[in-house]
């Protein structure tokens, strides 16, 4: 994993970004006003290689849960390209783009809204396969079986609908049906942050059972550090649509480089109840993303800030062993931080 | 892996399956509504067994017969049965009301999903149709289409029908709005399914719920304006029996056979009470099934 370039990557995205107008409605545009845009995505980089776990974080509203859609082009993205397996789907006419979904795959957040209440387990997955005929009809009944068996959930569950699981087990049917199209690549868009805290450790276990199981590789989009650090191989770190920093699990935790990933580390919960946070992690609010601030994003919130940083965007670098930072003073950036508990990595 | 809770899911759910099957006994509401909606068809359907007299065959020496062990009802100025014609006008009245459900319900879902998922001018142009229809008083739009198409069934149909259907295309874009955002829409999407199975199998069966339910008050709200069409002369023609036009005949006798109003009136009241009574216990099953 440390020769990243070595590898071919299964999926590289280069230069997407998502713009949302907002306002364009009767009035802006009977006065020709411009329209309000909303950067949800800027010009995000990044490779992941085969079998890789990458975990994407940042605060809500960061962009990250968009850049997961448009790499399903669940949502189209403004600009740039998905490049799978070295085709860029976002050329794919809609014929093309249908075979492709077979390979590419997402969990969603909330195991309630992303299962039809209507449907059983088995109409669920049923309909999937034979759909895209992935195994012939008189099969079906034992694939949909081994699919539940796979995901650990017990055969009499077919026939039951989605209101008759728990959170977890919701979760594991979403799982199930992602499963059923046989993927390569699965998006996994913060799949733990709406079950229960006893739960997440179950469903974070399953995903890497299968993940070695299945050869899976995954995009892991979470707005909590201490979730990606039990199942990432790489982590990138979002900051109001941009990517500010990204590096292997490791060095992430070990050396974070950018103000804001530290912030972000400070701001995790200690497990001591002896603990005290001695400076403030992070102060204020991202500011509102309709008008960002000109220069590096983060120089309102961030202690190192200086007048090049009101200036100048800072770009990604690569400033060690595959760890880019966006910061003009990633040098200056201390860690851990005096005064404070280190992060145990 | 970490081990399923079999035992825990299989009890509550045998238990759920078959608290499900049983709870269409357990809505009272449900059971008398039918039951009374049931048992009114039965009474038409059995009109000649249960009432002697002719609906229509007018028997001028025995007008105005007030209510008794002859003739349950009374008679009207023509000397018929009012018993007999509000027996078999039932089929009659309740064909109305659900046709006239019907024919908006199904328009009216129709444009109204296609706005909700389509959106953009096709959400722009049905919506504005929509308020301009909405604009109109119904009765006085329903009135002006019978008035250009002639009175008679086929235009109330018509009539009724473009006048209805706003209100169903509305509830249909709005439960779409909500609908299409649902995750299991986008994992629909994302599955490959095309436009029309999402459209058929993810999205329709999960909006028709609240149009049904408001589709058994609507049928209550149409009888009665069919019955104030008849009223008015614009839809049933006399002499076929129609609670409407009943009224509309003995209304000159109010002050003195008052049964030539108030009895064909109770049918309405009656048909009425069983329809929300239905509507209400459809609604409580349909909406704990999700």
């Amino acid at each position: 994993m440390n020769d990243l370039r070595a590898v071919p990557p299964i999926l590289e995205v280069k230069g997407l970004s998502k713009r949302y107008v907002m306002n364009a409605g009767f009035w802006q545009q009977l006065t020709r006003r411009p329209p309000d845009l909303l950067h949800a995505v800027d010009d995000v980089s990044l490779r992941i290689a085969p079998g890789e776990i990458f975990g994407l974080v940042g605060e809500s509203g960061s962009g990250k849960s968009t850049l997961g859609r448009c790499l399903l082009r669940l949502v189209e993205p403004t600009a740039g390209q998905v490049l799978f397996r070295g085709v860029d789907i976002l050329q794919l006419p809609r014929a093309q783009m249908q075979g492709m979904r077979r390979k590419l795959q997402i969990i969603f957040q909330d195991p309630y809204s992303s299962l039809n209440p209507r449907m059983t387990v088995r109409q669920m997955l049923g309909e999937v396969l034979a759909v895209h005929r992935l195994c012939p009809p008189h099969r079906v009944e034992a694939r949909v079986r081994e699919l539940l068996h796979l995901v650990g959930l017990p055969a009499d569950a077919v026939d039951r609908f989605p209101r008759h699981f728990s959170g977890g087990q919701r979760q594991r049917i979403g799982i199930a049906r992602a499963l059923a199209m046989e993927p390569e690549f699965i998006v996994a868009d913060e799949p733990v942050s709406a079950v229960d805290v006893s739960i997440q450790a179950q469903v974070l276990n399953l995903l890497i059972d299968l993940k070695a199981q299945l050869g899976l590789t995954m995009l892991f989009i979470a707005h909590d550090l201490s979730v990606v650090q039990h199942i990432s191989t790489r982590v990138g770190v979002m900051y109001m649509g941009k990517l500010v920093e990204m590096a292997p699990r490791r060095l992430l935790f070990s050396q974070p480089r950018h103000p804001y990933t530290q912030g972000l580390l400070l701001a995790a919960p200690q497990p001591d109840p002896f603990h005290h946070s001695t400076r403030v992690a992070l102060e204020g609010e991202p500011p509102s993303p309709l008008h960002p601030p000109a220069g590096c994003r983060f120089h309102t919130r961030c202690p190192l800030a200086s007048d090049r940083c009101r200036q100048a965007p800072p770009p990604l670098q690569e400033i060690g062993e595959g760890h880019w930072v966006a910061c003009h003073h990633h040098d200056l950036a201390v860690w851990p931080p005096p005064a404070a508990t280190p992060w145990a990595a | 892996m970490s081990e399923p809770s079999t035992a825990v899911v299989g009890r509550v759910n045998d238990w759920g399956l078959r608290w499900r099957e049983a709870r269409w006994l357990q809505q009272p509401a449900l059971l008398v509504g039918g039951g009374l909606l049931l048992a009114m068809v039965l009474a038409s359907l059995l009109a000649k067994q249960i009432s002697p007299y002719d609906p229509i065959a007018q028997n001028l020496s025995n007008t105005l017969q007030p209510p008794g062990p002859v003739h349950w009802f009374g008679t009207d100025n023509f000397g018929r049965d009012i018993f007999t014609r509000v027996l078999h006008a039932v089929q009659l009245d309740l064909q109305i009301g659900v046709l006239s459900v019907l024919f908006p319900m199904v328009l009216g879902l129709f444009l109204g999903s296609l706005a909700g998922y389509l959106g953009g001018w096709v959400e722009t142009v049905v919506m504005r149709v929509v308020d301009v229809f909405t604009a109109f008083p119904f009765l006085v739009m329903v009135i002006a289409i019978i008035a250009i198409l002639g009175p008679g069934l086929t235009s109330m149909y018509v009539a009724l029908t473009l006048a209805g259907w706003s209100a169903y295309a509305r509830i249909a874009r709005g439960e779409i709005l909500v609908i299409k955002k649902a995750e299991y829409v986008q994992a629909a999407r994302a599955l490959g399914f095309s436009n029309l199975r999402i459209m058929f199998r993810h999205i329709l069966p999960n909006i028709v719920t609240p149009a049904i339910i408001f589709a058994m008050s609507d049928i209550v709200l149409v009888i009665l304006s069919t019955t104030s069409l008849s009223f008015l002369g614009l839809g049933v023609q006399p002499p076929t029996p129609e609670w409407g036009s009943m009224i509309a005949e003995g209304r000159p006798f109010i002050m003195t056979a008052w049964w030539l109003v108030t009895l064909p009136g109770m049918a309405i009241v009656l048909v009425g009470l069983g329809l929300s009574l239905l509507g209400d216990g459809l609604a409580d099953v349909l909406r704990t099934e999700e």
